[in-house]
């Protein structure tokens, strides 16, 4: 096959990767209610190949219509192993969830799981920043739309848009002065929705709109923390461990909710440390731990960071380089961490090791376990 | 920096001592000073944008009883925005300037200091939204927050920031209503039949309305 086939393949199936969950959406939103769920199914399992066969067929360096294709969109590894733990995670999504009514709300993991696909992928952070600010607003127009919702609306937009301002006020700083790094990073914190920003009601339909927009949230923190210094990685490090302080000491009756973003918390110091194998990890935690509800047992223990699951070995890769960049944060964590496995191991009907019976949690704590030996493998082979 | 420049910020902290009727003020003098940075297609759009997202909310918020419970954190939340600011001020000093090959256009806005009222405003309007527990006010604090931003990115003179902070505004603007026009009683119910309005309004149009009915 010439090169120049090679390259239009390539690059057809990584536009196609980025367009599949728009044209899914609009199906979803088309299809009648009884049938939206198999369809949804299908759109999902199908833009989950894609992103695979994009993962390990990336875009071949060259030039397409007079651009070389590194000028068309980020093309890096982390960003294309991001993109496929958000196409799982909207199958998780569909399958954990019933079939909905409301058209907007139906379709609406797929919309955001499209705009943070391409948030992540676009050449300038600030337009990623950008797109994920429009997925946003569809989000909480969504939310808020139907009737007797607008406040739930209302609570997501505050804080969220709190974080915007943030993260925008910082970019317009000159780079790498104090506040710049400390703004844009308490602003991705806040927008992420990290423990105590996240929402507090437990609305399992946010989720919808929160999972990939965290996902896509902690890409773009990777991707500014090459050019915003060394405040920005202290500061996202330090708000990772004051969430995971806060979960530990709320405890598990009352801080069942602050539990479900402890892989963002985990995730979010491993992106402070340059670690993002292990930031990786934490995301495919944190895409794959389902709902959270303490019924759910393989849900709990991946959250809590057990074995054999993802968060686990993620947590080992980044003990093994926090300590290089500071041991008391390293302590820091590793007794917050310690406090909150204690807690939710005194649970003992939720960690009981049962192989889930529902096929959402079978698919979950497969991918859990998998992406758990395939990342650190990937890593040693020398893929990212 | 001229000296409308500096009611920028304190315009905005009298919004989020006093309340909306300051709003339109801000809104227009922010327009003022951008227009006075000198005319060009951007300015003159941006300083549009920044009148209406002033002056909508307050005319839209005439039709709506607002919530008239008393704010127990407006003093704290006030002072905290005043202190920010100040500490915002002196920052700038401290602010690392480096001395570049070629000066950036922030860093040269940051010398001349026509950059610290917008983030100031920003900073005051996120203040609010964060200390008050009203919608309304909260709402205020967002608009506040989008004229300190339009400020900024005129400023920074990046078309990519414009767009990005405009759009904000617009969905700050649209989102508002919408919740407000669901939550909210129209002024309507509260008229009586000759149109006049019953003597329970009170609103925070009304400058000092709640201190007085303490």
């Amino acid at each position: 096959m010439s090169a120049s086939v090679q390259i239009q393949i390539t690059t057809f199936l990584g536009a196609l990767v980025l367009a599949w969950p728009f044209i899914g959406a609009l199906l979803v939103a088309v299809v009648a209610v009884e049938r939206s769920r198999t369809w949804a199914l299908w759109v999902s399992v199908l833009g989950c190949f894609l992103t695979c066969m994009g993962f390990i067929f990336p875009v071949s360096n060259g030039l397409t219509m007079g651009n070389t294709v590194a000028t068309l969109w980020q093309n890096d590894p982390i960003q294309r192993m991001g993109r496929v733990l958000l196409s799982f995670g909207l199958l998780l999504i569909v399958l954990e969830n019933p079939p909905l009514i409301n058209r907007g709300i139906r379709s609406l993991p797929h919309v955001s799981t499209a705009l943070s696909g391409v948030a992540c992928v676009a050449q300038n952070p600030v337009i990623g920043i950008g797109i994920l600010i429009v997925e946003l607003a569809w989000g909480i127009g969504v939310f808020t739309w139907p009737a007797g919702q607008a406040y739930i609306g209302w609570k997501l937009m505050k804080t969220s848009f709190v974080g915007v301002f943030l993260i925008l006020c910082g970019l317009m700083l000159p780079k790498e002065s104090f506040i710049t790094g400390l703004t844009i990073a308490c602003g991705l914190v806040v927008l992420a929705g990290l423990a105590p920003f996240g929402n507090s009601d437990g609305e399992k339909k946010q989720l919808f709109l929160l999972l990939p927009l965290a996902t896509a949230t902690m890409l773009l923190a990777m991707r500014l923390r090459s050019f915003e210094g060394e405040v920005f990685s202290l500061t996202l490090v330090v708000a990772g461990i004051q969430s995971i302080w806060l979960t530990s000491c709320v405890g598990w009756k009352r801080g069942g909710h602050l539990l479900r973003t402890l892989p963002l918390a985990l995730g979010f110091i491993a992106v402070g440390v340059q670690s993002d194998v292990a930031a990786l990890l934490f995301l495919s935690g944190w895409c794959f731990a389902g709902s959270g509800s303490l019924e759910q047992g393989w849900s709990i223990r991946a959250l809590s960071c057990f074995p054999p699951n993802a968060p686990f070995v993620g947590c080992l890769l980044l003990l093994s380089t926090l300590p290089d960049w500071s041991w008391s944060m390293a302590a820091l964590t590793v007794v917050g961490l310690l406090f909150v496995v204690v807690q939710w191991a005194s649970d003992q009907k939720s960690m009981m090791l049962t192989w889930p019976k529902d096929p959402a949690g079978k698919l979950a704590s497969f991918l859990l376990v998998g992406m758990g030996f395939l990342l650190p493998s990937a890593m040693m082979l020398g893929v990212f | 920096m001229t000296l409308i420049t500096v009611f920028v910020p304190l315009l905005a902290w009298a919004t989020v001592m006093w309340g909306i009727g300051f709003l339109p003020l801000l809104g227009i003098t922010n327009a003022i000073s951008i227009l006075l940075g000198g005319l060009n297609p951007l300015r003159e759009s941006m300083a549009v944008l920044a009148v209406c997202f002033a002056v909508i909310p307050a005319i839209f918020l005439r039709c709506y009883q607002l919530e008239t419970h008393y704010e127990r954190s407006r003093l704290s939340v006030t002072f905290l925005a005043l202190l920010l600011m100040v500490l915002l001020v002196l920052t700038r000093v401290q602010m690392d300037v480096k001395m570049g090959v070629q000066i950036s256009t922030q860093i040269k806005a940051i010398r001349e200091g026509v950059f610290f009222p917008g983030m100031c405003t920003l900073i005051i309007g996120l203040v609010a939204v964060v200390g008050y527990r009203g919608m309304v006010w909260q709402w205020l604090g967002l608009q506040i927050s989008v004229q300190g931003a339009l400020f900024m990115a005129v400023v920074v003179q990046k078309n990519v920031f414009v767009s990005i902070i405009g759009f904000v505004g617009v969905v700050v603007l649209l989102q508002g209503i919408l919740c407000i026009h669901r939550i909210l009683p129209r002024m309507s119910s509260l008229m009586d039949g000759h149109g006049e309005r019953n003597r329970d309004y009170d609103s925070v149009f009304h400058i000092g309305g709640e201190r007085d009915k303490q």
